[in-house]
Order: structure tokens, then C-alpha cells, then sequence
């Protein structure tokens, strides 16, 4: 806490923020101010604790001890979403929760409320209004009878703004607001904030992006595993020395689980050559049998998409690829998976499990033609399964709906992991699930690649994930692979300079 | 119970016992409870049985009752099988009432204007009946039409193909047609009608397929979750169109019988199975595999609704009424939605109380082993 700016009545004050979710403090002891008509940055990892304090902002979390203090009002029990809106503060998330097929003016008046006349809303009246509010807020770029799904998305985020600023906001919390923006798009934004500040607005602006935050904050606030390492003003300081502060410059994770490198054999495993599609690539990687490669990096810098790319769900513009001795270049996914390439989908209740069907009908939810359905051998088969992978309860006959995070997990993991495979693609293999669980995840993982010999390739946004159970990892960036980070020298911190790292390599791991 | 509370600290020990004894005999009162709902259709039918049998035992509890009703409802399950059949995938097919009234008009036609022999008749009507299931499936699955307004669409073209087929009026042969056809729609065998047994025929395959057979399992799992399904290899459309084209292949032949029953061709026979078909799928999902549109629930809630109507029937007076067939039809569907939305309901708020459960569980789980945890990241 080197240089807090305080002011008579700051627009926001914490003083011994925490929160706990089961054994883990989300936050840690967090006192910060954010001073009127400013645009403070928010930054950190995944996971350290940013959108944990958002929610608190807003009201949908309540701390476990400390107070907050809104434009000089204290609280001493957390925020309600009434008393947020009441003091307010205005978060615009991610999905801006705006109604795609109405347009600029429904959308604010549905908050304003409609100019009517009895109990017939006055259209005219209500676009004028919409009109009025956009310049006074000049904002000259919105028309106020455009479509919203029409708009390009810095403008949609704009009328999100406004939509706010229409209900006396005088505190906006903006959750990532360019991850979704082209540069020359952001730039509208940054310029409607900066507006927007002249005129008293108070901006807490969260993003992964340095560049950006040093080009438009006032100050930052940096948040590493739930405490607050820092809080000063951006003049003094440099992209680095923001990554530096994210990621701990001195301190080193230590590597909890070293796996063995697997001995590349010539036959199996993975060679792509030049793959790309609309989204991501070119992509040039090979992986041995037996190994387990981790993809990684930031929100929207594709690693997400490598999955689908592999797996054929996004059309290969060009490249090619090698499974073994075999040329591979899936038609579809049943196609894919006829080349005994296993999948374990991000999203486990919208892509992975059927909640309708119980624990067994899920283990073999795609029963080939071969292996008989008989009531008898199903079940002992889905009993041994649930044994080998430790699922609770173990009551087969289950509704998968009535599971934990990590039991459902396991039993995606034990539909996938049955029997043989030459490729394995794991997305976000442990979002959502207990500590506990998650270290049995990677065992079962890393046993299956040992014994199957097939190519895994573990493509999530947890860091130290990646850092703990893969043999190599690949940080994407833009849609390409960044930098390969290989052990020793693989750790979260590596990791995460490699995810900032810029094109030419200016800040080094 | 009072011992423990009068011994204080000492009887922690004991309530906790006792605890654990009261939610042991809540789980089994509750295993008990579950049993019974998930038969409860059953039970009720076998209700309405013994109590319209006690009332109107000369006519409700004869041979003849149960025989005729047994085999009017035939057609009935199989139309129910068809609706349940497209419901299981998640999709809904409204056409099978009219793919039948046209089916039943058509095996007529064919014989009779057409001059065809039997067997080619019923093939020639079966492979219509199945062409209309065809273009159900391309229009919901090519053109992304939702099924409901699709094969709604369907139902009213197909009204005014029949119409147009039958000119408007009952299509009665001047010769008699051969006997080997009436066989369909009435001959008997061990005291039941041909129909009976088409219409078990039908659902002892249908139930085989679904719990039995990996297509069944495919099929639960694309109307499940069809993200899931789809990702875990199933081919997704695939299952949908053959769904559609089973559909119509059972309305095909919930049209032949009807047409080999009575004999001729009446505009808009078998069009009003629509609403007791799907009340009997609906109600059928609320029994015996509850929450999942299942064969044997739907057979048994098919006639469960059946045996009311005709029991009501039987008491004379008002019940005799033509309005009570339809009226009742409608609630029963109404009914069997809300019963199982009611379940479901339910059901939810029990998991959610179980994980509560297990989530303090977990939580002093994890204070044990807080120390043998190194680091572990916020569900932020």
C-alpha cells in the first residue's frame, strides 16, 4: 500500500475486507479507497480475488468481516443489491444484460421508466428522452433508435453505460468491458470514460490488459491470492512493473508434483502441423505419447478454442495433422471420436452430463452397438468405474443432477477415460470443483496417459493447474502460441509474464 | 429423547444417535412414499377398477367392458407411443393424430378406389404415413422450425389432405373388402382383439429400445441434453429423424387398425386421439421411471384415463354425456403436466437440501485436511 489517495469523501472505502468460500480466503484483509471522478484499475490473476470483491460491491456477496464505506455512508454488514443501486454503483459485466431486439431508447427506458401518457407509453416522447440523456452525456455516437443487436459491441457496452448513468450511477464498476473489443473499438470506450470522469463519474476498471490499464487508470489497485498487494498511481509505475506485482516478482511457486517426462516414442501422439482456423492459429506443436501438454493463457486469447479446433468443431482453414502414423482430420465428431479421441467438454452441466439421467446411463451415455445395454453387466460395470474413481455417493442408480461439482467432474472424466485412446482434450477439467477432487482429477489423468500412451492436451484458464500436471505448457496469445514453457522453469508465474508478454518478447519469464 | 436432553453435556452422545435413528426411519418412510408415487397411476388405476366394478357391476365389471375398452384404447397407445416417442428426444410430433386419420382414410382409398390387395395397401399406407414423419424431421432439423409449430402445421395440412382425399365423406366399399383385412382391426385371440396385441407389440419393442438397447440410451441423452449428446459422440440428428420417421410408422398403423375396424373411411377418425394420447405420455412420465417419458407409464396412464371415462360413462345420467370424453381428456393432460412439474419441483428441493448437507460435511472435511491442503484457488 504504498500511495493511497484519500480525499474528504472518497467514492468507495474498504477497511478489512474478507471472505472465505470453504477453506479458501477469496480476499484477505483488503482495505482500499477509490477517490471521486477517478478511473482506478483493478488487476490480478484468475482467481485472485477480483470478481469476488466485485460481487461484494454489488451486493450479491456479503464479506465475512470487515466494513464498507459508499460516498461517505458506512456499512458494516456488506451491501445489498438495493443499496447498491440506492448509493449509485453501477457494475456492467461482461454479458451487459442489455435486450438484444429492442432498441437504445426501450433499453433505457426499461430502467428510467416510459413517458406516458395514462396507460399509453408515449414513443416519441421516450426516444426523445433516450435522445436528451445520450448528449447530456455525450455520448453523439449512439443513436437512441438503433437495434442494440445491431450495434457493434463497444457501442452496446456504451448504452450499458448509459443505461446506468440515466439512474444517478456515480460509480461504475466495469467487469472486463474489452475483452470482447477490437483495439479501435476500446477506444470509443476509453474515451466515453474519460468524458465521464470530467464529469464527476467514478470508474473501477478491471481488465487483464496493461496497456490499457496504464493508458486510461488514474491508479491501480492490484490484487494477488485475495490481499491487496498494491494500490498507487499508475504515473509511477510500467507494464512490467504491474506484471511483476501480479504475479510476485520474488516469489516462485514451487512445483508440488513434478511429473516424470514420459519418453517420447516414435509411434503415437500428436503432430500439428500449421492448423488454423477463422479463430485461432497457425498452430505448429507436437506431443509426444504419453505426454500432457497444458494450453493455456488469458480470457479471449484462444486456448479455449484449441479444443474445438482439434476436435474439427471449428473448419480447419488450413495445416494438417498427425495422430500417430495416421493422418487425422476429423469430419465431425463422431468421426473424431472413432479415432478414439476422448473429449472432456468445458461446462460440465450445459456440454458434459445429462442432468435427466442417473450416474450410470451417464457413464455410458454413447454406448457403442458392440457392448450389450443387459441391466446386470451395465451396472456392474458402472459400479466399478465409480469406484475407480472415487465418485459419491456411490449409488450408481443417482441422478446426476443431485451430484457436487467434483463428483459430476469425475464421472465425465470416468465416462471419457474408459478404456483406450490415442488423443485426450480436456477443457477446464476442474472448474468448479472442491480442492480435494482436483488432485484426484490430475492423478486419474495423469495414470490414464501413462497407461494409455495417448496424447493429452489440457486446455484451461487455471494456471496452476497447468503448472501441476502437465509436461509442458503453451501460453496462447491472440489466438497463437506465445511462448512453450518447458520444466524446470515452469511455474505460475512464468506463466503468467509469458500471458503478458508482448509480441516481440519485450517483458522475459 | 428426554434422557438426552436432561443430560446435558453427556447426551450430545445420544441425540446424535437419536438423530441418526429419525432420519433412518424418515429415509425408509421416505424409500416407502417414493414407491408408492412412483406407482401411483397404477394404484390408481386399479382404484378406479375395483371401485367402478363395486358400483356398476353389471356393466363395468363384465368381460366385454374390459375386452372392448382394452381394444378401443389400443389405437390410443400406440398414438401415445408415437407423441412419446418424438418427446423423449425433446421434441414434440402434434401430426401423428392426423398422419392417422389420413392413414385410416387411405388404407381405405387405396383398396377400394385403387383396387390394391391388402398387404400392398397397408405398405403403400405405411410408406406415406412414414414420408410425412420424413418431412416433420427435415423441417425441424433442416430448417430449424420448432417442432411444435412444425408438425402443428403439419396437423392442420394433413386435415385438409384427408378432407380432400375422402371429398368430404365417409368412404364406405360396396364389396365387401377381404376378410384377411378386417383381421386387423377385429379379430380376437384368447378373448382379446387383434389390436391389443399389435398395440403391446409396439410398446414391449418400444420398451426394449429405450431401457435395453444403446439407441434408447442415445435417444434419452439427445432429448436430455442435446449439447452433451452431441459432444459425446451421438449423432444427434440422426436420432432426431429416425424418431420423426418411427413416429409416423406408428400412426401408420394406428390408422390401418382403425380403418380395418370400422370398415370404412369417416373423415376425421382418429384426429381426436391427439389430446388422450398425450395425456397419456404426460401422465405416464409422472410413473414408474419418474420425471422421463417412459413406455410402460404411458401405457398404463393411457388406460388409466381410459377406465375413468368409461366408468363415468357407465353411471348414466350427466357422465353419459358427450362432453365428458373431451373435458376429461383436457384435464388429465393439464393434470399430468402439473404433477410432474410438482415432482420435479420437489425433487429439486431435495437435492438441494441434500447438498446442503453434504456441503457442511465437506466443509469440516476440509478443515481436517486444511493442513495437508497447500494451495487452492478462490471460486472467483
Amino acid at each position: 500500500m504504498s500511495k493511497e489517495v484519500t480525499t474528504a469523501e472518497p467514492a468507495l472505502r474498504t477497511r478489512g475486507l474478507s471472505k472465505a468460500y470453504g477453506g479458501t480466503l477469496a480476499l484477505d484483509d483488503v482495505s482500499l479507497t477509490i477517490p471521486p471522478a477517478q478511473i482506478v484499475g483493478l488487476i490480478g490473476e484468475n482467481g485472485a480475488g477480483k470478481s469476488t470483491l466485485v460481487k461484494i460491491f454489488s451486493g450479491v456477496e456479503h464479506p465475512d468481516d470487515g466494513t464498507i464505506e459508499v460516498f461517505g455512508t458506512r456499512f458494516d454488514h456488506g451491501l445489498t443489491p438495493e443499496v447498491v443501486a440506492r448509493c449509485g454503483i453501477h457494475v456492467i459485466h461482461q454479458n451487459l444484460g442489455l435486450i438484444g431486439n429492442m432498441s437504445v431508447a426501450d433499453n433505457m427506458a426499461f430502467v428510467t421508466g416510459y413517458s406516458r401518457k395514462g396507460p399509453f407509453i408515449q414513443n416519441r416522447k421516450t426516444i426523445h428522452q433516450a435522445k436528451r440523456t445520450l448528449v447530456h452525456l455525450g455520448m453523439f455516437e449512439l443513436d437512441a433508435n438503433a437495434m442494440v443487436d445491431r450495434l457493434p459491441a463497444a457501442k452496446q457496452t456504451l448504452v450499458a453505460i448509459a443505461r446506468a448513468l440515466a439512474t444517478d450511477a456515480r460509480l461504475l464498476i466495469l467487469d472486463e468491458p474489452t475483452a470482447a473489443l477490437q483495439s479501435e473499438e476500446a477506444r470509443l470506450l476509453f474515451d466515453n470514460i474519460r468524458r465521464l470522469k470530467e464529469s464527476g463519474v467514478t470508474s473501477i476498471w478491471i481488465s487483464h490488459r496493461m496497456d490499457e490499464v496504464i493508458d486510461i487508470c488514474d491508479s491501480v489497485i492490484v490484487l494477488r491470492n485475495g490481499r491487496l498487494i498494491s494500490c498507487e498511481n499508475v504515473s509511477d509505475t510500467s507494464e512490467r512493473g504491474l506484471i511483476e506485482l501480479i504475479t510476485g516478482s520474488s516469489k516462485s511457486h514451487d512445483m508440488s508434483d513434478p511429473t516424470p517426462n514420459p519418453s517420447a516414442s516414435a509411434t503415437g501422439g500428436l503432430a500439428i502441423d500449421e492448423l488454423a482456423s477463422d479463430a485461432v492459429g497457425p498452430i505448429s506443436l507436437n506431443i509426444g505419447a504419453g505426454e500432457i501438454v497444458g494450453v493455456t493463457g488469458l480470457a479471449g486469447s484462444g486456448h479455449l478454442s484449441f479444443a474445438d479446433l482439434l476436435l474439427g468443431l471449428d473448419q480447419w482453414r488450413r495445416g494438417t495433422c498427425r495422430l500417430g502414423e495416421d493422418e487425422y482430420r476429423p469430419t465431425s465428431l463422431p468421426d473424431a471420436r472413432a479415432q478414439q479421441v476422448a473429449f472432456v467438454p468445458p461446462d460440465r452441466s450445459r456440454y458434459g452430463l445429462v442432468a435427466g439421467l442417473n450416474i450410470r446411463e451417464n457413464l455410458f451415455l454413447n454406448v457403442d452397438k458392440a457392448k450389450a445395454m443387459m441391466p446386470g453387466v451395465e451396472r456392474e460395470r458402472a459400479r466399478r468405474l465409480v469406484q475407480e474413481f472415487d465418485i459419491r455417493p456411490p449409488d450408481t442408480e443417482r441422478m446426476v443432477s443431485t451430484l457436487s461439482g467434483g463428483n459430476s467432474q469425475k464421472v465425465l472424466l470416468a465416462r471419457e477415460l474408459q478404456g483406450s485412446g490415442r488423443l485426450l482434450l480436456l477443457c477446464e477439467p476442474t472448474a468448479g470443483v472442491d480442492v480435494g477432487a482436483k488432485l484426484q482429477i490430475h492423478d486419474y489423468v495423469r495414470d490414464w496417459a501413462a497407461r494409455s500412451g495417448a496424447a493429452v492436451v489440457v486446455c484451461s484458464s487455471d494456471f496452476q493447474e497447468v503448472c501441476d500436471l502437465c509436461n509442458r505448457v503453451v501460453v496462447m496469445r491472440r489466438g497463437r502460441v506465445g511462448s512453450v514453457l518447458q520444466r524446470p522453469g515452469l511455474d505460475v508465474r512464468n506463466v503468467t509474464m509469458a500471458c503478458y508478454q508482448d509480441e516481440d518478447g519485450e517483458v522475459e519469464g | 429423547m428426554t434422557a438426552a436432553v436432561s443430560d446435558g453435556e453427556g447426551g450430545s452422545h445420544e441425540a446424535a444417535a437419536i438423530a441418526e435413528i429419525v432420519e433412518g426411519s424418515t429415509e425408509r418412510a421416505h424409500r416407502l412414499t417414493s414407491i408408492v408415487s412412483r406407482h401411483a397411476i397404477l394404484i390408481y388405476l386399479i382404484v378406479v377398477l375395483v371401485v367402478f366394478s363395486i358400483v356398476r357391476p353389471r356393466s363395468f365389471a363384465t368381460f366385454a367392458n374390459y375386452q372392448s375398452t382394452l381394444a378401443i384404447q389400443a389405437v390410443v397407445v400406440i398414438v401415445a407411443l408415437g407423441a412419446a416417442v418424438s418427446l423423449v428426444i425433446g421434441e414434440m410430433d402434434l401430426s401423428i393424430a392426423n398422419n392417422t386419420a389420413l392413414a385410416g382414410a387411405v388404407i381405405i382409398g387405396l383398396q377400394v378406389n385403387d383396387h390394391l390387395s391388402w398387404p400392398l395397401a397397408v405398405l403403400v399406407t405405411l410408406i406415406i404415413s412414414v414420408l410425412i414423419g420424413l418431412v416433420n424431421a427435415i423441417v425441424v432439423v433442416r430448417f430449424h422450425v420448432p417442432s411444435f409449430v412444425a408438425t402443428l402445421g403439419m396437423y392442420t395440412l394433413l386435415e385438409g389432405a384427408w378432407t380432400y382425399y375422402l371429398n368430404g365423406q365417409t368412404l364406405v366399399p360396396l364389396v365387401q373388402l377381404p376378410s384377411a383385412f378386417y383381421i386387423i382391426g377385429r379379430g380376437t385371440f384368447l378373448g382379446l382383439g387383434a389390436p391389443v396385441y399389435i398395440a403391446f407389440g409396439c410398446a414391449l419393442v418400444a420398451w426394449v429400445v429405450t431401457t435395453y438397447l444403446p439407441l434408447g440410451r442415445r435417444a434419452y441423452a439427445t432429448g436430455g441434453n442435446r449439447d452433451a449428446a452431441r459432444l459425446s459422440g451421438i449423432r444427434t440428428t440422426r436420432i432426431i429423424f429416425l424418431s420423426f420417421l418411427v413416429s409416423g410408422f406408428l400412426a401408420g398403423i394406428a390408422g390401418i387398425i382403425l380403418g380395418s375396424e370400422y370398415g370404412n373411411a369417416a373423415p376425421g377418425a382418429g384426429s381426436e386421439l391427439l389430446f388422450p394420447a398425450l395425456a397419456g405420455v404426460f401422465l405416464g412420465a409422472t410413473t414408474v421411471r419418474v420425471g422421463r417419458y417412459n413406455v410402460v407409464g404411458t401405457v398404463i396412464s393411457v388406460y388409466a384415463i381410459a377406465f375413468l371415462i368409461s366408468g363415468l360413462q357407465q353411471l348414466g345420467g350427466v357422465w353419459a354425456e358427450q362432453w365428458v370424453n373431451p373435458v376429461f381428456d383436457g384435464l388429465f393432460l393439464i393434470l399430468a403436466v402439473a404433477l410432474s412439474v410438482g415432482l420435479s419441483r420437489q425433487r429439486d428441493r431435495r437435492v438441494a437440501l441434500e447438498r446442503l448437507k453434504s456441503g457442511r460435511e465437506r466443509e469440516v472435511l476440509r478443515e481436517m485436511s486444511k493442513s495437508t491442503v497447500t494451495e487452492g484457488k478462490a471460486h472467483s
